[in-house]
């Protein structure tokens, strides 16, 4: 039997930058694109050669960047170049990331043939003041347009990602972005706290006093108004900063918190097969340039984890889920009663009320805990 | 190479060390010696030969002492002067007593401007214990500012020595160097002793060397030793076969002998630092010797807890303080925990220089990261029950109900300084609790200011209040004075209601407010932000006299997980881990080393 396995597929181009964006993510001509979208055509190719035989692919991710900044027809290409190359289960989950204003409704309709079934959007907020602060360039009613033209295709599994400490960003900015994608109906949100990355625009910026951050406190307030709200209005969090109706949690997110495996394609995207972590090169350009001139993926790094490590990340990721660490499995998988092992620590946070441990032995971070979950770990780990 | 010319007769010897108080210039009129006696040529020769620590010769001190063999010949006889320098600063007088037990004669040099100095006087007076012929020589006779004739009135006003033969002369011009040498031969008695009697030698001093071991400097007494000689430490009975002996010329060189009346080294593949013991007495097993008088213990005067920043090197610790001991024997340690600090030693020392010496030897000669605790002096502790207890680690202070009083060390303290800079400088001393003696106008551009000082105050931050204050020209010097009864109390430093025992302080009743408060405010800069609120307190016998706190931290950043880039993740866990390395439990509490550090170097 083909074991499972999850595709990542990288799209590096977005039509604008924002400005706190850190990612490999660019803006580029069509040219480009097109050079970009048949090396990803090779790539899938050269990996579906070696990896069809044992796996069976259960999820896609396509991501950037922006996949919708692709020109029509890039994103089918490429999706043929997946089912030609691989397995794919037929119920598979397939999502593809959406600027609000950057998919068209014949783009979506590409997608739907493509075989999308899931829409992550990043809208971040609803205030288009913030938004235009950040260099974001669409609105919120160009969001709501294209949630509209999604679910004329009957897909209701959507996601929008929802941004808290943007500069300017207000408790009431937050309560109204989640009140609208609750009226929405949307069954995923995904919230993450706006971090000041080397080198960004936004670091510039806030160093040059042009904008100021939300205090530590103003964000607080935020991620647990957040929860809070989200929690009331039936939505899960089953994972550090993903909330979901039930039934909606995304499964390809899950394979990173779980270590299960995941194949990368494209530009600086990672993968971690049969215990070998391993990443693309992250410049565009030499991407394309290695796979056309040799023939092979571009990996940049590859690591066999080690079993410390491995440990590591095992308390590390299971920490982020809902379902937090299994002691049981833990001391299954590498030999180690953790509850012993890492006695005073977890003593420590009990009393602290960071985590506690559940009736089926699961060590699991409590909402309080949540916000601290670095320390959390570096505790455990 | 053997040298077959060490036969020498005792009349041809002359064992001599050179005394004088810190920076009269000993050190350079050790070099003159050795140049005109052709022991080095003058080209090859560095600066302060003799000063073979790279401590040494950066600071422009001697620390260890360090013997030296020269030949010279006068009315063409020849003469083997065997030269033992010594250090001039106070904390140092017990390396001084050890080298004059190994001489018959001294050389008190004295600053032609300065005249007797204190630690003149301090080595006078261990050369006349020893029984030494004491030969005074002016120096710096070239300074502008030199008063040969009244330095001369004032060395037999002071100190009752015969200077009509006196020779003045400048070390560092080489002005009547030879003069001196010639005094020595015809002043300076020659060693007494019987190369046919048996083997006894003093050891006054020891060193490690990475090849041939521990190393003993001895002056023979009596009798002769040579490789293959069977020898016997009368102290700690231990037995060796001999190896190599040789001098130093001023590098160690092989002999054949050492005999009756001579100073060289013996090497003996003693691999235990704790088998010499600085004092004893070496006998040739089979034959052996009377014990020579050997060295009353020197009680320290400074003490400090030694702990290695990563606790993994305690081993390393013990190992290097056991070889620093072989050559300072003055250094004593003994094992400490400290429930912040782990594993270490709580060491007494001669004096704050020493200490810094000892510290810095650690961290340069051993490559050791160490923390050292807040300087303390020994109290005496008088309790209710009538039992007096010497306390030098806060730790270990009785509880104040069964304290019936304390007494404090206090020192005699000698401060030099231009005249503008008097009031400043008085102004610390007050502040230090210090008692007015007297004031002295000793030249026009040169006040001497007498204080009776707490030495707790002293080892606290006074050396750098007094340069700060005097833009660098004030000078310090002390001797012990005895003790004073003092109201100390303890001061204890509460981390999240913890005592952090490496903080605790014993101080004055007065100073307590101040200190606790500083230490506080201090710490809360930089105890970072932990999981939970850390409240600082500043308590006596459980009384909070200051607090801080640090509030918890609130939050790390949810960042999204692109693409399954755990790498992203990865590196911040081991960034953290790297940041955790350098913590340490203060209790509940975790604290960077460096930031530890700070709190102990507070001032």
């Amino acid at each position: 039997m083909k074991k499972p396995l999850s595709l990542y597929i990288h799209l590096p181009f977005c039509n604008s930058k924002c400005n706190y964006c850190s990612f490999v993510s660019e803006v580029r001509d069509e040219k480009c694109k097109q050079r970009y979208v048949k090396a990803l055509v090779r790539e899938i190719q050269i990996q579906g050669a070696k990896y069809n035989k044992h796996f069976e692919i259960r999820t896609v991710f396509i991501g950037g960047g922006t996949p919708s900044s692709l020109p029509l027809g890039g994103i089918r290409e490429i999706m043929s170049a997946v089912y030609k190359n691989f397995s794919v289960k037929a119920d598979s989950e397939i999502t593809i990331e959406l600027n609000p204003n950057s998919a068209s409704a014949e783009k979506i309709h590409e997608y739907v043939l493509a075989g999308v079934n899931r829409f992550s959007i990043g809208l971040q907020c609803t205030n288009g003041k913030v938004l235009s602060k950040m260099g974001r360039t669409h609105t919120s009613a160009d969001f709501d347009k294209t949630i509209e033209t999604i679910r004329e295709y009957g897909i209701s599994n959507i996601n929008a990602d929802v941004m808290l400490g943007f500069p300017g960003q207000t408790l009431a900015d937050v309560k109204a972005t989640l009140e609208h994608l609750i009226a929405l109906k949307l069954p995923h949100i995904s919230s993450y706290m706006l971090s000041v990355e080397e080198g960004t625009k936004l670091e510039t910026m806030i160093d040059k006093g042009v904008l100021y951050l939300p205090t530590e406190k103003q964000v607080v307030n935020m991620y647990n108004t957040t929860v809070s709200v989200l929690e009331k209005n039936g939505y899960e969090r089953y994972e550090l900063s993903n909330f979901a109706r039930p039934g909606f949690a995304s499964k390809h997110n899950n394979v990173y918190w779980n270590r299960t495996d995941y194949l990368g394609v494209g530009v600086s995207s990672h993968s971690y097969v049969a215990g070998v972590r391993f990443a693309n090169t992250s410049k565009i350009d030499d991407y394309i340039k290695i796979v056309e001139t040799q023939d092979k993926p571009p990996v940049s790094h590859a690591k066999k984890i080690t079993v410390s490590e491995k440990r590591e990340e095992a308390i590390m990721l299971s920490l982020r889920t809902m379902n937090g660490l299994s002691v049981d499995e833990f001391q299954k998988e590498f030999g180690e009663n953790i509850l012993s092992t890492k006695n005073d620590a977890l003593k420590k946070l009990i009393k602290l009320g960071l985590v506690i441990i559940d009736k089926n032995n699961n060590i699991k971070v409590t909402d309080k805990g949540y916000l601290v979950l670095n320390r959390i770990i570096l505790e455990l780990a | 190479m053997k040298n077959k010319n060490s036969k020498t007769k005792l009349e041809h010897i002359r064992n001599f060390s050179i005394i004088a108080h810190i920076d009269h210039g000993k050190s350079t009129l050790a070099d003159r010696l050795m140049e005109i006696t052709g022991t080095v040529a003058k080209r090859d020769s560095k600066d302060q030969l003799l000063d073979s620590m790279e401590l040494e010769r950066e600071r422009g001190i001697t620390i260890k002492l360090t013997p030296v063999t020269m030949k010279y010949t006068k009315d063409g006889k020849d003469y083997v002067l065997n030269l033992i320098d010594t250090p001039g600063h106070v904390d140092f007088t017990y390396e001084v007593s050890r080298s004059l037990a190994a001489c018959e004669g001294a050389v008190l040099v004295v600053d032609a401007s300065q005249g007797v100095e204190a630690q003149t006087l301090a080595n006078v007076y261990l050369a006349l214990e020893n029984d030494l012929f004491i030969l005074p020589v002016i120096n710096k006779i070239d300074l502008p500012s030199a008063r040969p004739d009244e330095v001369k009135e004032e060395v037999e006003d002071v100190i009752g020595l015969d200077t009509s033969y006196a020779p003045l002369v400048s070390a560092k011009m080489g002005i009547n160097i030879d003069q001196i040498l010639d005094l020595v031969v015809d002043k300076v008695p020659c060693p007494e002793g019987d190369k046919n009697e048996p083997l006894q030698a003093l050891i006054f001093d020891s060193y490690y060397d990475n090849y041939k071991g521990a190393i003993c400097l001895v002056r023979i007494v009596n009798g002769s030793v040579k490789t293959g000689t069977k020898i016997k430490m009368l102290q700690t009975g231990k037995v060796f076969d001999v190896v190599e002996v040789g001098v130093f010329t001023p590098k160690p060189t092989e002999r054949e002998e050492l005999s009756a009346g001579e100073v060289g080294y013996i090497a003996a593949s003693i691999k235990t630092v704790s088998d010499i013991s600085v004092g004893d007495t070496i006998a040739e097993v089979g034959k052996e010797c009377e014990k020579l008088d050997g060295y009353k213990q020197v009680m320290p005067v400074v003490y400090s807890g030694i702990f290695p920043v990563d606790g993994s090197k305690y081993n390393l610790l013990k190992d290097a303080l056991e070889k620093l001991k072989l050559s300072d024997a003055s250094l004593l340690y003994s094992p400490e925990t400290s429930s912040a600090l782990g594993y270490g030693f709580r060491c007494g020392f001669l004096g704050l220089l020493h200490m810094e010496i000892v510290t810095e030897r650690l961290e340069r000669e051993f490559n050791l990261d160490i923390i050292t605790t807040a300087p303390s002096v020994s109290y005496n502790v008088y309790k209710t029950n009538g039992e007096m207890i010497e306390v030098s680690n806060p730790s270990f202070l009785p509880p104040v109900q069964s304290i019936d009083r304390i007494e404090e060390p206090i020192i005699n303290a000698s401060i030099y300084t231009p005249p503008e800079y008097v009031g400043a400088i008085m102004e610390i001393a007050q502040n230090k609790r210090g008692e007015f003696i007297d004031m002295q106008y000793l030249e026009e551009r040169r006040v001497k200011l007498s204080y009776v000082l707490p030495l707790s105050e002293i080892v606290y931050d006074f050396f750098d209040k007094l340069k700060s204050a005097s833009h660098g020209y004030a000078s310090f010097d002390y001797e012990m004075a005895g003790y004073s009864p003092s109201n100390m109390v303890k001061l204890d430093i509460l981390l999240n209601g913890d005592v952090c025992d490496a903080l605790s302080l014993i101080v004055h009743r007065d100073k307590a407010y101040e200190r606790g408060r500083g230490i506080t405010e201090k710490l809360k800069e930089v105890v970072p932000r932990q999981l939970f609120e850390i409240p600082i307190q500043a308590t006596i016998g459980g009384k909070v006299i200051a607090r801080e706190t640090v509030r918890a931290m609130r939050k790390d950043v949810i960042a999204k997980c692109y693409g399954g880039d755990i790498s992203r993740k990865r590196k911040l866990l081991e960034k953290q881990k790297e940041g955790k390395k350098k913590m340490r439990m203060l209790g509940s509490v975790e604290l960077p080393s460096e930031a530890f550090m700070s709190i102990l170097k507070l001032d």
